[in-house]
């Protein structure tokens, strides 16, 4: 066992409250993002959470610590998400990369493969985006990219929460999820494929606007 | 002239976030690098793939309301309380 994870283990069970709020506020973004994935509305993935919570009380005794306590909670909550996500009739698997349907990136935007000057090269390459940098921060940008996660295949969008919004590294995401250090990289570059392919959109769409008024 | 073996723009997009993950093999890396040199297009792309994950590390967290987090912390004090006070508790070194 990690030393951290035995020292904080040792506290948990000691009834160290203050321990117990550290480590919901610390993983309770990710373990609502990825109950997200699992069920329909925001609501259910919330009661999900809490129930992992309470499975994470009640089985602090039993924790052998043969994986990290992360990973061990993020096991209760796929397994607690699951069951509601079954009784819902939405059942995600995981392990299969068979959620997927199509391009993230669409292919008409390369010459064909057997073109005579420009074989697989960019027909119509992306415009730099024309944006002050702190635009990253505004809410509309924010709102464009939620919407562009909200409709991600589910493996692909737990991924891309875990590594991108909540900044884990890729070998944690694998432990968590039980998938493949490749399977990961794949779901994790179609999301940040259409993620990017979103933006794209919101941003012509903005330079449109602007060329209209001016 | 182009070389039919070179990386194409169609291949290198894909091979993105194995870049950013450093794990090309070093002349996959090369070859990599090398297009992105000298392709505006590829380079334009690589910079708002960064953008992107840039972008997503800036969401706001999303947090549990109030009121769940003081129900589970008081589910927290109910459940090792009577722990903490029964004798013999494997759980609870003094």
């Amino acid at each position: 066992m990690r030393t951290s994870d035995s020292e904080l283990l040792a506290a948990l069970r000691r009834g160290d409250e203050l321990a117990f709020s550290r480590l919901i506020d610390d993983l309770n973004p990710s373990l609502l993002r990825v109950a997200m994935a699992h069920v329909s509305s925001r609501a259910v993935a919330e009661e999900v959470v809490q129930e992992t919570w309470l499975g994470v009380i009640r089985g602090l005794d039993r924790f052998e610590g043969r994986s990290s306590l992360k990973t061990w909670i993020f096991r209760i909550l796929t397994n607690t998400a699951t069951t509601r996500g079954a009784r819902e009739r939405r059942i995600v698997p995981f392990s299969s990369l068979a959620d997927d349907d199509g391009e993230p990136l669409d292919p008409d935007r390369f010459f064909p493969s057997d073109h005579e000057r420009y074989p697989d090269h960019w027909a119509l390459g992306p415009t730099p985006w024309e944006t002050p940098e702190d635009d990253l921060l505004s809410a509309e940008t924010h709102e464009v990219i939620l919407s562009a996660i909200e409709e991600l295949p589910p493996a692909q969008r737990t991924v891309i929460t875990l590594r991108d919004v909540e900044g884990w590294p890729a070998a944690e995401v694998c432990e968590a999820l039980e998938i493949s250090e490749g399977n990961q990289r794949v779901l994790l570059h179609r999301a940040r494929t259409r993620v990017r392919a979103a933006l794209e959109r919101y941003h012509d769409a903005v330079e449109e606007t602007v060329a209209h008024t001016a | 002239m182009l070389k039919q073996r070179e990386l194409q723009c169609k291949a290198l997009v894909q091979l993105v976030t194995e870049y950013l993950d450093d794990v090309l093999v070093p002349h996959e890396r090369a070859a990599f690098e090398r297009h992105v040199g000298e392709c505006e297009d590829c380079a334009v792309y690589l910079d708002q793939m960064r953008t992107t994950i840039a972008a997503l590390g800036e969401l706001p967290p999303d947090r549990l309301t109030g009121s769940a987090r003081e129900q589970l912390l008081a589910t927290f004090r109910s459940w090792v309380e009577p722990c903490n006070g029964a004798p013999g508790s494997s759980t609870t070194p003094s």
